[in-house]
């Protein structure tokens, strides 16, 4: 008897069980901490600096990588590219997971979370960009879990639910569009109020559309790396279906985010034309501004082209993946590297352990729950008595 | 109505702003409706909403 | 009467200068905190006491620092505000010797950090103080990226009930009462500040430009600064080596972000419209494809079933002829066999009547 509940427990210790284990355990300490002692207890803010890592990269980069809940059910119900459907289940269950997450992290950022629903239902600051965001973000988490909800439905086979719900997909596809578009661009907005904080590369006026366009790269660049990832290791819960279909969106979605990443770096260089910015390159900040826009923008832009052309799905994954990290590295520039640029750089900020180990420990909670959700409902196949009515 | 500053004035219109914006979304789907429920019910593939199959739109 | 409550006394009639002059509040001009009072700091008068920074201490009741108030090698580091220090005086080396500087918030007239709230927590108030309200506030801190004077700070120790700090003017002590003048504004035995209406403080900042030429620069910060602030400064030397940024521009907060907030409502009224149309077009064109391929597939069927009629027709004609044929044979083949058949029976008869014959 005693064997077998110790053999039960062996299958659990997979490294990945251990790794997960280790960072949830971590995080929980952490949390601890945080709502005990205050944000002073395990961050570097300070005065200079109010946002850190878990608004660089769980706010605005969460946001933008979740950005492939919208351009996936677009391209598929708006734009009619029917042969993306099998990809939009997984990206809309990202996107809702990625939403959450992000609301979860803000929770931690903010001084008083209790009172996040304040500037939705007590009083609302309607003038401020971030309200824009919060609105947009609370509406959109609604629109995505509606999404999502018939994939749930299916699993527990309520049906007349499914069914109310699966009739009013276009409605909810248009409405993330919308939400996407307002709260991708806003976040970018959020810095327009502050041109004396961050440099005269990464400022501009536009900064709302460059965050949009590069949004949508972002998007399409998680799902295809989503993709080879869920096929490496959740392959076994793909129907054929899925299988069939996935080399095509890979290719689609490859050529469509060589296209944005094009019309992205034209923006940029609209952008810097417009304030007349082009002297700043000689700079010391000017180099790193011509690394992000080279080595991140216009040579993923390439790679994706070459990869579509050629069908060479390696390089396609890879360059996927050079995209995502260039958007992180645009984030934070946006909101860590150039902000506060005037400042000397001893009062500059660099994230604590703990800050980081929060961050890490969302993540983990995200990849955690998208493997419970995806190896059981019908994420990856189509549920066998809805085949095809979608 | 008065102001004294730029940011009341713009206080008050994005109030109201918002506030139409939510009509403007909800109006969308009803004339949506509206537009693409023909009277006879013949085979639409436009069509979205339930029960709206006879005597839509009086 | 004392300099320094420049004017008629704001203290005993604060209400009447309470009321901000929203009747000359155009429609677009907004000009409604233009004569509201401010403060106006002196740069040349100031000698880095650090009394004020004491009285804003006493009269917030804020947390005794660690470095006593009377310690004035402080000065020698750079400093800034903090959740329990409003207002700061920073030294600055100059050709000219030491200047001094005074530092706190500034009560802009459009005040980034009230723009930038999104439960709208900071109100100007008609005395001219941006008030902050903290049953509301949510700790996002977005206010502290906003301003551009890097002023309001954050609690971040507490954890249950952190609150942005920044100076008040005084404005809950003066409403209240209890104080006439900003507390640093009455401590300074140098006089180097002075309360009263914005517009008079210009023109009294003016006088002085020309009562003494050559020692202040001859413009006053704060008077168009990001939209201008109620806090105005003149200086001997240049702003920027006092610690004041001259690169802010003229734009206040609202006219800086209302761009990004007009396409707001614009992406509600087209995207829907946008999308719709194209949603309509593709399953206009996918309807058309159907019908296409379905005429195609009943035409394709009419022609077959065309065809199987000519084939079914024609292996008709030829059963009807192969059957003519065979029924043809057949008679033949009777009447051939019953020919026979007779010949055979003569031939027998024709026989046993020769056996007959022979046999008798
Ligand atoms: S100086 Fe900063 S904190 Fe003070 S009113 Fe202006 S924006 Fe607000
Ligand atoms: S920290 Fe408080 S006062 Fe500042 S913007 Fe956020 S909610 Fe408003």
């Amino acid at each position: 008897m005693s064997t077998v509940t110790n053999d039960d427990f062996k299958s659990y210790l997979t490294p990945f069980n251990i790794v997960t284990g280790l960072i949830i355990i971590a995080g929980l300490i952490v949390t601890v901490i945080r709502f005990t002692g205050g944000l002073g207890a395990v961050t570097n803010l300070d005065d200079n600096y109010p946002w850190g890592i878990w608004i660089s990269f769980d706010l605005l980069c969460g946001v933008a990588l979740a950005a492939g809940g919208y351009t996936t059910a677009a391209a598929c119900y708006v734009f009619g590219f029917k042969k993306y459907h099998s990809a939009v289940r997984p990206a809309v269950l990202t996107a809702f997971l990625g939403y959450a997450l992000v609301v979860m992290a803000l929770h931690y950022d903010v001084g008083r979370p209790w009172r996040l629903p304040y500037p939705i239902f007590v009083q609302q600051g309607t003038t401020s960009l971030l309200f824009e965001v919060g609105l947009c973000v609370f509406l959109y988490l609604t629109v995505l879990f509606l999404e999502f909800l018939p994939t749930l439905f299916e699993w527990k086979g309520w049906r007349k639910l499914r069914d109310a719900l699966v009739k009013m997909t276009l409605v909810l596809v248009i409405f993330g569009v919308v939400l996407s578009t307002l709260h991708q661009s806003s976040l970018g907005a959020l810095y327009t109020i502050a041109p004396s904080k961050l440099h005269p590369l990464w400022y501009s006026a536009y900064l709302p559309v460059f965050f949009f366009v590069s949004s949508i790269a972002a998007g399409l660049s998680m799902v295809i790396f989503e993709g080879s990832l869920s096929h490496k290791y959740l392959h076994r819960m793909m129907d054929s279906e899925y299988n069939r279909n996935h080399d095509d969106v890979v290719l689609g979605f490859a050529k469509g985010c060589s296209w944005v990443l094009f019309g992205y770096f034209a923006l940029k260089m609209i952008g810097l034309t417009y304030d007349n910015n082009w002297s700043y390159l000689a700079s010391g900040f000017g180099a790193w501004f011509l690394v992000e826009m080279l080595c991140f923008v216009a040579l993923p832009a390439f790679l994706y082209a070459v990869g579509a052309r050629d069908k060479n799905f390696a390089l396609i994954k890879w360059t996927a993946i050079l995209t995502v990290l260039g958007i992180v590295v645009n984030r934070f520039n946006v909101s860590l590297v150039a902000f506060n640029y005037h400042l000397p750089s001893e009062d500059k900020y660099f994230p604590a352990m703990m800050e980081i180990i929060i961050s890490v420990f969302i993540v983990t909670v995200g990849v955690v729950v998208f493997r419970f959700v995806s190896t059981r409902m019908p994420v990856f196949f189509e549920h066998p008595e809805y085949k095809g009515q979608h | 109505m008065e102001f004294n500053s730029m940011h009341e004035f713009f206080m008050h219109t994005k109030t109201m702003t918002y506030l139409l914006m939510g009509g403007i979304l909800v109006g969308a789907i009803l004339w949506w409706q509206f537009l693409m429920g023909e009277k006879k019910p013949i085979d639409n593939p436009h069509r979205t909403g339930e029960g709206h199959d006879n005597g839509h739109g009086h | 009467m004392k300099r320094r409550s420049f004017l008629g006394l704001m203290g005993a009639a604060g209400a009447g200068l309470a009321v901000p002059a929203t009747a000359r509040a155009a429609a677009k001009d907004f000009r409604g905190y233009h004569d509201t009072p401010g403060v106006l700091f002196d740069g040349t008068r100031c000698i880095g006491c650090r009394k004020c920074e004491l009285a804003c201490n006493q009269v917030n009741n804020l947390p005794e620092p660690e470095v006593p108030f009377d310690n004035l090698e402080i000065l020698n580091t750079r400093r800034r505000t903090d959740s329990t220090t409003f207002t700061v005086v920073n030294k600055f080396d100059t050709p000219g010797g030491p200047v001094y500087r005074k530092n706190q918030c500034n009560h802009c007239l459009e005040p980034a950090c009230a723009s930038s709230c999104f439960v709208s927590a900071f109100q100007k108030q008609p005395d001219s103080a941006v008030d902050y309200d903290e049953t509301v506030c949510v700790g996002c801190r977005y206010c502290m990226i906003a301003c551009p004077f890097e002023i309001p700070t954050y609690e971040y120790h507490k954890a249950f009930t952190p609150r942005v700090m920044k100076c008040t003017l005084c404005g809950p002590q003066m409403r209240s009462g209890e104080l006439r003048l900003p507390g640093c504004v009455q401590v300074c035995p140098m006089e180097a500040m002075i309360y009263g209406p914005r517009n008079e403080l210009l023109t009294l900042a003016r006088r002085r430009f020309a009562a003494f030429p050559g020692r202040y620069v001859e413009s006053i910060y704060g008077e168009h600064e990001m939209g201008g602030t109620s806090w105005l400064y003149i200086s001997g030397t240049p702003f920027s080596q006092v610690g004041l940024r001259e690169d802010l521009g003229t734009k206040s907060a609202p006219e800086l972000t209302a761009g990004a907030l007009a396409a707001v409502p614009v992406v509600v009224g087209v995207w829907p419209v946008l999308l719709g149309g194209i949603y309509a077009i593709n399953k206009r064109k996918e309807k058309i494809a159907a019908q296409e391929q379905q005429q195609a597939v009943s035409a394709a069927l009419a022609k077959a079933k065309a065809e199987a009629k000519e084939n079914l027709d024609a292996s008709l004609a030829k059963a009807e002829e192969s059957a003519n044929r065979r029924v043809d044979n057949e008679v033949k083949k009777a009447v051939k066999e019953a020919l026979a058949k007779k010949e055979e029976e003569l031939k027998a008869a024709e026989a046993s009547a020769t056996d007959e014959e022979e046999g008798k």
